[in-house]
């Protein structure tokens, strides 16, 4: 016999289990699924998950159990978990099945513990050797796993830990290892900023990656970092204006388009970033206002991405420091949000005006009749936004009618926290304009 | 100051079956529940050729019905609510890419499978601008291995 044929006749018995152990992973949870479908009780679902978690718990300590089973029970663990059953006797285990499993088994594991664990569970500490283990494993796919969990959930205080393996992969040849790494330091940035401050030049790194996908998750970074200190990057306003009008002009490969729109999740982090890098400084503004009149021009299509594009370019052409035509054109822009039948659209208008209305109360008052019609808008969500706004544009002369439309609103309102925060902004306005003992009488019964 | 932006992500059936549920925040067990509990009750009360959001306690409810699941996210006040409908409108499109014309069954029996593509487009609540590709491949790269068993167990051996 050749060695090949007898190197693969050894080798049948093994995969043949795993076929039936693959029938067997869905059977069970099929059959856990049908089972609650028929029941027809809550007492009779909470008397079959008792049972069914029991099973699990027998399962799960049983020295018998392979990590092909163990993968089944994690996964019908999970699905206990989201009805609300407490089924915290796995927790361990998925952690021993991502460090223990083959690939497949790895990723339930891992799963499973970035839907378990959370910030500060003291099962975490475990989780680090398997995660340092695969990050330097050759299989790429144990990789990314492991950066996908470390992005998700970590323990801070081991970050040092698995650090420099990480800060290495920023430099992987793979687009998709970078991208993972770029987002693990990410989240450590988020729970332990000083751990990474020293490896800012390598974010920058990732700003210039010629992966569209990893210079994009590099963004979440920088918006960050601006939104604590905006001083410090405003040396990078020109690549980020220059990386914008590349989105914006089509130089993307296609495959990035959603809806005919080039990377719109892109384009929109970038107006975020310039809108803060913009904020009361006129020089840095005006590297940015050919970018925005151009974004505002092309986001012109009929899809509610253009639309939610747009509406971060008038946030961000408000934001700056102010240029006359753009003004205009983005007041253009709210007045077709607000007057349009799409209610989403006018939802994004109210909402538009309400943010505009600081910088100018006349756009407001532009919209009166429209305003005032969805006062008495059938949907809640549109009458409560209207009110939001209302209350940004209140002077001595509509104040009285103002505080009446949210009384009314209060008495016909049930939930607790919007009653307290409009209450609150009734006493906020009766105190503003004291003339009215009618209302401070109302004020006072609210409460 | 740290800027969360998406809170958490929830599927559910019509009946208020939770079929799916993601946490960008860490949030003890009794929140979670009436959270759950909270948006089931909201998003089926709402009557039709209504806007698709919601106010919440502090937060907006962005939310989306295909079919007969519905498709709930909680975002910070100030942030894009339209931006959000069509972050769900992605993940639906990519779950119809990968399942291959997805029903709510495919969602219920493989709901492992919807969070392995959850993790790769949506990390920490923010989305990832990436290439379809990109996705496709990711998650079906883990998949492939257990396809080349089977392709290897179903031809002959010699």
């Amino acid at each position: 016999m050749s060695d090949v044929v007898e190197k693969t006749l050894t080798a049948l018995p093994g995969l043949f289990d795993s076929q039936t152990g693959a029938a067997k992973i869905t059977n069970r949870l099929k059959q856990l699924i049908k089972s609650i479908t028929e029941l027809t009780s809550k007492h009779e679902e909470e008397n079959l998950m008792k049972q069914e978690l029991s099973a699990m718990k027998e399962q799960v300590s049983s020295p018998n159990t392979t990590m092909k089973q163990m993968r089944e029970v994690m996964v019908r663990a999970m699905y206990c978990e989201m009805l609300g059953y407490d089924a915290s006797f796995t927790y361990i285990h998925a952690i021993k099945l991502a460090q223990q499993g083959s690939v497949l088994e790895k990723r339930v594991g891992y799963l499973a513990v970035s839907l378990f664990l959370s910030e500060g569970h003291e099962l975490l500490l475990l989780l680090v050797n398997t995660v340092l283990k695969d990050l330097q494993s050759t299989n790429l796919i144990e990789a990314c796993m492991a950066l996908t969990v470390v992005a998700q959930v970590f323990p801070k205080d081991m970050i040092p830990a698995v650090l420099p393996l990480v800060e290495d992969k920023l430099s992987h040849p793979k687009e998709i290892i970078r991208r993972k790494a770029v987002l693990a330091l990410y989240k450590f940035y988020l729970i332990a900023p000083n751990q990474v401050q020293h490896i800012h030049a390598k974010f920058r790194k990732a700003l210039c990656d010629k992966d569209p996908g990893v210079m994009t998750s590099s963004l979440h970074i920088y918006l960050q970092l601006i939104r604590e200190s905006p001083d410090g990057y405003k040396d990078l306003t020109g690549s980020f204006v220059a990386i914008l009008k590349q989105v914006v002009g089509g130089k993307l490969p296609m495959d990035f388009n959603y809806h005919n729109v080039p990377a719109p999740w892109l384009q929109i982090q970038l107006l975020r970033i310039l809108s803060l890098l913009g904020r009361e400084d006129q020089s840095t503004s005006e590297l940015m206002y050919e970018v925005l009149d151009e974004s505002l021009r092309r986001a012109e299509m009929n899809h509610n991405i253009t639309y939610a594009i747009l509406y971060e370019c008038v946030k961000a052409v408000y934001t700056i420091h102010p240029k006359a035509e753009l003004l205009e054109k983005a007041a253009r822009c709210i007045g077709n949000f607000v007057l349009s039948p799409k209610i989403n659209l006018k939802y994004l208008g109210l909402k538009a005006l309400t943010y505009v209305v600081q910088h100018d109360a006349k756009l407001a008052l532009q919209h009166q009749m429209t305003i005032i019609e969805c006062l008495d808008h059938s949907d809640f969500t549109i009458k409560r936004e209207t009110l939001e706004l209302l209350f940004r544009i209140t002077n001595a002369q509509n104040v009285t009618v103002i505080v009446e439309k949210m009384l009314d609103f209060l008495r016909g309102c049930n939930d607790e926290h919007t009653v307290i925060h409009l209450v609150g902004k009734v006493a906020e306005l009766a105190e503003k304009y004291p003339f009215h003992s009618l209302t401070v009488t109302n004020v006072t019964r609210m409460r | 100051m740290v800027f969360q932006q998406m809170h958490f992500l929830l599927l559910f059936s019509r009946q208020g079956k939770l079929r799916l549920q993601k946490w960008f925040l860490p949030l003890p067990e009794r929140e979670r529940k009436k959270i759950v509990k909270d948006m089931t009750t909201m998003v089926l009360a709402r009557k039709p050729r209504t806007c698709n959001f919601l106010h919440w306690r502090d937060l907006k409810i962005v939310y989306k019905r295909y079919a007969s699941l519905y498709f709930c996210c909680g975002l910070e006040n100030q942030d894009n609510e339209l931006l959000a409908l069509e972050i769900l409108h992605r993940y639906v499109e990519l779950l119809d890419k990968y399942f291959g014309n997805v029903c709510e069954l495919d969602i219920i029996f493989n709901f492992e499978k919807a969070y392995f593509i959850l993790d790769e487009f949506l990390m920490g609540g923010e989305i990832q601008e990436t290439s379809k590709q990109s996705i496709a491949k990711s998650v079906e790269a883990s998949d492939m291995l257990q396809e080349t068993m089977e392709e290897y167990m179903s031809k002959p051996a010699f």
